[in-house]
């Protein structure tokens, strides 16, 4: 039992990491998505709305990765707000997950087969474990 | 008034729950009222479902808010770190939006869009919403601090 704990624990790190990992990719989306050529095409306001979109899920991300490092006893189901969170964060990443298989352009998919690949394990992998948490806390 | 404010936080984080719940039901009436069907008709394929897909997540982040302050106040106000974590996070979340609004968009845009009364009204009472949101989850997080004792 001391030994699924701890694994959790470590699971927990790495599921923080990716979520550093996720939040970096916004840094690099701008320039390989082009992003500048096509918010010229819209008005201001709408470009003003795109981009603190991008900045809040970004802040998102973040914090989803300091809960995983700094708070891994709540999201195990010590408390009910961390299994609320640990809930939370498997709806986020199960829709996440969702998107990228039938959402997402499939040419960019194509184009991108590594990347697509990747995400998509990084997504299932989040999906996995956080649905974990909720069902089986530690509580 | 220390004890005031510690004694109305629960029923003051309800009301703010219930506020964003409010929030995101008129919210579904933003991409109608600014045009984002044909904005983002305008971009590239993948640029348009990262635009759907971040609103969508903020409308989804914005109801957890709503849920988790109006249906389980007490979670937020237990003195345990994350719950300090969560309001102090909540209250940061709100400033910057309220910060944004008057600092970053281009208002000027939106004229034209609907009635001018509609247009202040409803910019007046998202500037009062998160202002109120603002005040409710910071005096949150220093009631979990301990900066607010009863």
């Amino acid at each position: 039992m001391i030994a699924a704990f701890v694994s959790e624990f470590y699971l927990l790190q790495i599921a923080g990491i990716l979520h550093l990992l996720v939040a970096s990719v916004n840094f690099f989306a701008p320039r390989k998505l082009h992003y500048q050529d096509n918010l010229r095409k819209v008005t201001p306001i709408f470009r003003d709305i795109f981009v603190v979109q991008n900045i809040y899920i970004v802040m998102i991300l973040f914090v989803m990765a300091g809960l995983c490092f700094l708070f891994g006893d709540e999201l195990m189901g010590r408390s009910a707000l961390g299994r609320f969170l640990s809930g939370f964060m498997a709806f986020f990443w199960a829709l996440r997950v969702m998107l990228q298989l039938f959402y997402y352009d499939p040419a960019v998919k194509r184009q991108f087969p590594v990347y697509n690949g990747l995400f998509l394990t990084c997504y299932c992998y989040l999906t996995a474990l956080f649905a974990f948490l909720v069902a089986f806390p530690r509580g | 008034m220390s004890q005031l404010i510690a004694s109305s936080l629960p029923i003051l984080i309800r009301l703010a729950g219930i506020g964003q719940l409010v929030l995101i039901v008129a919210s579904l009436a933003i991409p109608r009222v600014l045009g984002w069907k044909e904005e983002t008709a305008k971009l590239r394929p993948l640029t348009r479902q990262v635009f759907w897909t971040y609103a969508g997540y903020i409308w989804a982040i914005n109801l957890a808010f709503g849920l988790l302050s109006a249906l389980a106040p007490s979670w937020l106000l237990d003195h345990s770190g994350l719950a300090a974590a969560a309001t102090s996070f909540i209250g940061v979340y709100w400033i910057a939006r309220l910060v944004i609004q008057f600092t970053y968009f281009d208002r000027h845009d939106v004229k034209g869009r609907a009635p001018p009364a509609f247009l202040i009204g409803g910019e007046a009472a998202l500037v009062g919403l998160f202002s109120v949101l603002s005040l409710i989850y910071t005096l949150a997080a220093l009631w979990n601090l301990g900066v607010i004792a009863a």
